[in-house]
C-alpha cells in the first residue's frame, strides 16, 4: 500500500510541475491574445529599461 | 478510513494541476523583472521617449493620456489644486443603476466615471477600491491602462491628424505639413553643406545634423575628420543650436548640432503634430498612452559617452551576471511570442502569425547577441580593451532599438512600413540600381543605407525586395525572412545563377559589413559559388569576429565546460587579442598547477599531434620538447614563475576550487569571498589605466621604467615585457595579469546553472 501511495504521490507531483511549467504557454482566445500583447509591450518596456541600466553601468 | 482519506487527498492533488492549468489559459502573468535597480534611461536612448528633453507636453485632461503618474483617478490627488486654478468640470450623466465618481487629472477635477451602485458587480479585474477613467478601465499593477481592444478617447488630436485603429492599439497619423516639410528641407540642405547627416530624433520636435565618417560596403568605416567636426560645431554656434559630443559605435569622435523646429516653440497641438510626423518618418509609431504623447520605436542613433569610466574585472563580471537575468526575461517574452504565433497559425491567420514570427526573429537576434556579449565580457573581464567597450555599448544600444521595433511590430500587427523601407522603395522606383553603380562605388550615405537595409530585412519580401549594387556588375537582393533568417541573393557578374545566403537574426540585425557573411552560421548555396564568394570576401573584407561571438561559438562547439575537458590552445581572438603561437599554455595547466613539461605531456596525451598547431609533422618527443622550451622562454621573457601562483591557497587548491569543480558554479557566499579577495589584492584586478601614469614614470632613471624590459621591484614592477599593453600576461603597469579563465568560468557556469542547463 505504501509503495502505491508513494507512486501516486510522485505522479501527482510530476503532473503538478508539468502543469506549472506549461501554464500560460497556450493561448485559446482572441481576447487572451490581445491581453498577452498588451502585457508584452509592458514587458518590452521593462526590458528596455534594464538594458539602459546595463548600458549606463558599462559607459 | 485513513486509507479513504489518503486516497481522497491524492485525488484532490491530481485535480489541482488541471485547475491551475485551466486558470493559466485565461490569465497571463508578467515575467519577473530582472534584478537590476531601475534607473531612468539616458537621454539619448530613452526606451519609449516618455519624457521629452525640453518642456514635457502634458495632454489635455480629455486626451486620455495620463502624463506623469497619470493613472488611478480616485482618491483625489494630494496636490489637488484650488478650484480657481482649474477649468469648470463637466456635469455627470449616469444611468439610474450607476453612480458618478469623480476622477482627477493634473490636480483638477476632470470628469466623472459612471460606476455600478454598491451591491452591484463592478468591471472585471477592477478592484472595488480603485476606479479608473473609462478610457483606461483596466488595472495593470497600480496603473489604469486601456483594456485590450478598448479605444482611447483621443480628444485633442491636432488638426490634420487622425486616430488609426490597429489590431492591438490606436495610433495618431498626421498628414504631411507644408511648414514641416519646408523647414526640414532647409535643415537638410544646410546640414549637407557642412558634410553632416540630417536626422530627426524620434519623439521630439528637434532635428540634428551629425558629423559622420565614411562607410563603404567592403571598406571599414572611417571616422569623421577634425575639419568636419569643426564645421558642424561652427555652424551650430552660428545657428544657436545645441552641440553634443559623443562617440559612435566604432569609437570615432562625433559631434551633432541639435535644432528645434520653429513649431517646437508653438502650441501644444503643433508640437504634437511635429512629434508625430518626426516619429513616423524615423519608423516609429506615435501614440497617446498612459504616459501621454509617445513615440514607440523609431531609428535611434548610437551614441556613446566620450569618456568611459574605469571599470574593473569585478564590475564587468557583475554586469555579465545581470545580463544573464535580462536574457531570462528575453526567454520569457520569446515564449509568449511563440504562443501568439502558434495561436494565429492554428486559427489560419497567416498575416498575424507572420507578424509574430518577425517579432520572434528580431528578439532572437537581440538575445543571441546579448548572450555573445555576456560571454565575451566574462571571458575578457580582466583584459577588456576600450574598443571592445565601444563595440559592446554600440551593440547594447542596437539591442534596445530592436526591442522598440518589436513593440512596434506587436502593436501594428506587422502592418507598419518603416520610413527606411519606404525611402528604399522610392529610390528603387527612380532607378535605384543605376544610382548605386558608378566608377567610385557607392556613396557615403548609401553605404549607411545599405547596412540599415540589412537591419530592416524583415520588412522586405521576394516580391518587394531591397536591391543594391555594392560594386559594378554585382547585384544583391534582400528578400525578407524565411524561418526567421534573412534571405540574401547575390548575382555575381558572368554567373548564370545566383547565390542564396541565409543570415541568422544575430547577423542581419547587427550587420556592419560583408565580413559577417563569412561566419559559420550563415548558410550558403550552391557550394562552388559560395566557395568562390568567400575567397573573394576574405581578400576584401575584414575578419568576421565580433566581440564575444568567438567565445560563444567555442562554447557551443566544445561544450560549456570545455576548459576541463581537453587542452585548449589559445587562439587568436579576432581584432582584440592575437596571442603568438606557443606563447601561452592551455589554461587547464595553470588550473592543475602543471609545470611546462607536465603540461606538454598532458596536452599530447589528451589530444592528437595534428590538433596542436606547433607540432605538425613532429614526433611526440619533439613536440614535448618544443612546447616545453617555447613556454619556458615565454615565461622567462615575461619575468614570472610558472605555474602562476596568484590565487591564495584557499582559492587555488582549496575549498573554492574543489566545490567549483564539483558543482560547476559558486555559491553566493563564495562569490562574495572571491570579491573580497579581489579587493584585498587590488593590484591584480584594478583597471590598469588608473595606475599606469604614476607607476611607469616615477622613480630615478637608474631604476628604469615600466616597459624597459627589466623588472624593477623598487617601482612595484612584477614583470616587464618591454611594452605597455594589457592582456598579454604583463599589464600596462607591469603587474602580472591573472588568467581570466577561472573568473570566466564562474560567470559561464553560474549562467548555465540559472538556466538549468
Amino acid at each position: 500500500m505504501k509503495k502505491i501511495l508513494a507512486i501516486i504521490l510522485i505522479l501527482a507531483a510530476l503532473s503538478f510541475s508539468l502543469a506549472a511549467c506549461s501554464e500560460n504557454t497556450e493561448i485559446k482566445s482572441d481576447e487572451q491574445a490581445k491581453e498577452t500583447v498588451v502585457n508584452l509591450t509592458g514587458d518590452l518596456d521593462t526590458l528596455g529599461k534594464s538594458l539602459d541600466n546595463l548600458n549606463e553601468k558599462l559607459s | 478510513m485513513k486509507k479513504l482519506a489518503a486516497l481522497l487527498f491524492i485525488f484532490i492533488l491530481f485535480l489541482s494541476p488541471f485547475a491551475i492549468a485551466e486558470e493559466g489559459t485565461t490569465e497571463t502573468t508578467q515575467p519577473s523583472p530582472p534584478p537590476t535597480e531601475p534607473s531612468p534611461p539616458p537621454s539619448e536612448t530613452p526606451t519609449t521617449q516618455p519624457q521629452q528633453p525640453t518642456e514635457p507636453i502634458a495632454p489635455e485632461p480629455s486626451s486620455g493620456g495620463g502624463g506623469e503618474g497619470g493613472g488611478s483617478p480616485a482618491p483625489p490627488p494630494k496636490e489637488h489644486k484650488e478650484d480657481s486654478q482649474c477649468p469648470p468640470p463637466p456635469s455627470p450623466s449616469c444611468n439610474q443603476d450607476q453612480r458618478a465618481e469623480p476622477f482627477y487629472q493634473n490636480g483638477c477635477l476632470s470628469g466623472y466615471n459612471c460606476v455600478p451602485r454598491d451591491g452591484q458587480e463592478g468591471p472585471r479585474d477592477q478592484p472595488p477600491e480603485s476606479r479608473c477613467p473609462p478610457d483606461r478601465a483596466c488595472m495593470k499593477g497600480e496603473e489604469c491602462v486601456p483594456c485590450p481592444g478598448q479605444g482611447q478617447q483621443f480628444q485633442n488630436i491636432p488638426p490634420g491628424c487622425h486616430v488609426e485603429q490597429g489590431e492591438f492599439g490606436e495610433f495618431i497619423k498626421c498628414e504631411q505639413d507644408k511648414r514641416y516639410e519646408e523647414e526640414k528641407k532647409r535643415g537638410e540642405e544646410d546640414c549637407r553643406k557642412h558634410n553632416g547627416k540630417f536626422i530627426i530624433r524620434p519623439g521630439t520636435t528637434a532635428w540634428e545634423c551629425v558629423a559622420q565618417g565614411q562607410q563603404g560596403f567592403f571598406q571599414q568605416g572611417q571616422c569623421p575628420s577634425n575639419e568636419q567636426l569643426k564645421q558642424i560645431e561652427d555652424q551650430c554656434s552660428a545657428s544657436k543650436g545645441k552641440t553634443e559630443h559623443f562617440r559612435d559605435r566604432s569609437g570615432c569622435e562625433a559631434v551633432s548640432c541639435r535644432q528645434e523646429f520653429s513649431q517646437g516653440h508653438g502650441s501644444e497641438e503643433e508640437k504634437i503634430k511635429f512629434m508625430a510626423l518626426g516619429c513616423e518618418e524615423q519608423g516609429g509609431q506615435f501614440v497617446f498612452d498612459e504616459r501621454g504623447p509617445n513615440c514607440i520605436g523609431g531609428q535611434q542613433q548610437i551614441r556613446i559617452n566620450r569618456d568611459l569610466k574605469p571599470l574593473d574585472g569585478v564590475e564587468l563580471l557583475k554586469v555579465a551576471l545581470e545580463m544573464e537575468s535580462v536574457i531570462q526575461v528575453f526567454n520569457e517574452i520569446s515564449a509568449k511570442l511563440e504562443s501568439l504565433e502558434n495561436y494565429y497559425q492554428s486559427k489560419g491567420d497567416e498575416e498575424k502569425a507572420k507578424a509574430f514570427e518577425i517579432a520572434l526573429s528580431q528578439l532572437d537576434g537581440a538575445m543571441n547577441r546579448l548572450d555573445e556579449i555576456r560571454i565575451g565580457l566574462a571571458e575578457n573581464a580582466d583584459s577588456l580593451q576600450e574598443e571592445d567597450r565601444y563595440a559592446v555599448l554600440g551593440d547594447m544600444q542596437q539591442i534596445n532599438s530592436i526591442i522598440k521595433d518589436v513593440a512596434v511590430t506587436l502593436l501594428t500587427g506587422g502592418k507598419s512600413k518603416r520610413a527606411a523601407t519606404q525611402r528604399f522603395e522610392k529610390r528603387a522606383e527612380g532607378g535605384f540600381e543605376s544610382e548605386f553603380e558608378g566608377p567610385e562605388g557607392i556613396s557615403q550615405e548609401e553605404g549607411f543605407d545599405i547596412l540599415q537595409g540589412f537591419q530592416n530585412c524583415a520588412e522586405f519580401s521576394e516580391d518587394d525586395p531591397f536591391k543594391f549594387s555594392p560594386e559594378p556588375g554585382v547585384s544583391v537582393k534582400l528578400e525578407g525572412l524565411k524561418d526567421r533568417n534573412c534571405v540574401m541573393k547575390v548575382n555575381p557578374p558572368e554567373m548564370p545563377g545566383e547565390i542564396t545566403l541565409l543570415l541568422p537574426p544575430e547577423v542581419y540585425q547587427f550587420f556592419d559589413g560583408p565580413h559577417l557573411l563569412l561566419r559559420d552560421d550563415v548558410e550558403c548555396s550552391p557550394d562552388f559559388a559560395c566557395k568562390m564568394m568567400r575567397q573573394q570576401l576574405q581578400r576584401e573584407a575584414r575578419p568576421p569576429e565580433r566581440f564575444g561571438e568567438q567565445e560563444r561559438q567555442r562554447e557551443f562547439r566544445e561544450g560549456n565546460v570545455q576548459d576541463f575537458q581537453g587542452p585548449e590552445f589559445p587562439e587568436p581572438r579576432g581584432r582584440f587579442e592575437q596571442p603568438k603561437s606557443g606563447e601561452l599554455r592551455p589554461s587547464q595547466c595553470d588550473g592543475a598547477e602543471l609545470n611546462n613539461e607536465e603540461c606538454a605531456k598532458w596536452a599530447i596525451n589528451t589530444n592528437t599531434l595534428e590538433k596542436i598547431p606547433q607540432c605538425k609533422g613532429l614526433t611526440e618527443e619533439q613536440c614535448t620538447k618544443l612546447l616545453k622550451n617555447s613556454w619556458d622562454r615565454a615565461f622567462e621573457n615575461k619575468g614570472f614563475e610558472q605555474p602562476q601562483q596568484q590565487f591564495p591557497q584557499e582559492f587555488k587548491g582549496g575549498e573554492f576550487k574543489q566545490e567549483f569543480e564539483q558543482k560547476g558554479y559558486p555559491s553566493p557566499e563564495q562569490f562574495k569571498q572571491f570579491e573580497q579577495y579581489q579587493s584585498q589584492y587590488p593590484q591584480q584586478y584594478n583597471y590598469p589605466q588608473q595606475q599606469f601614469p604614476q607607476q611607469s614614470f616615477q622613480g630615478s632613471s637608474s631604476a628604469g621604467f615600466c616597459g624597459d624590459g627589466s623588472i624593477a621591484p623598487s617601482l612595484g614592477e612584477e614583470c616587464d615585457d618591454r611594452n605597455n599593453k594589457d592582456g598579454d600576461g604583463c599589464s600596462a603597469s607591469c603587474k602580472v595579469e591573472q588568467q581570466p579563465v577561472a573568473v570566466a568560468n564562474v560567470i559561464k557556469n553560474f549562467g548555465d546553472w540559472m538556466r538549468g542547463e
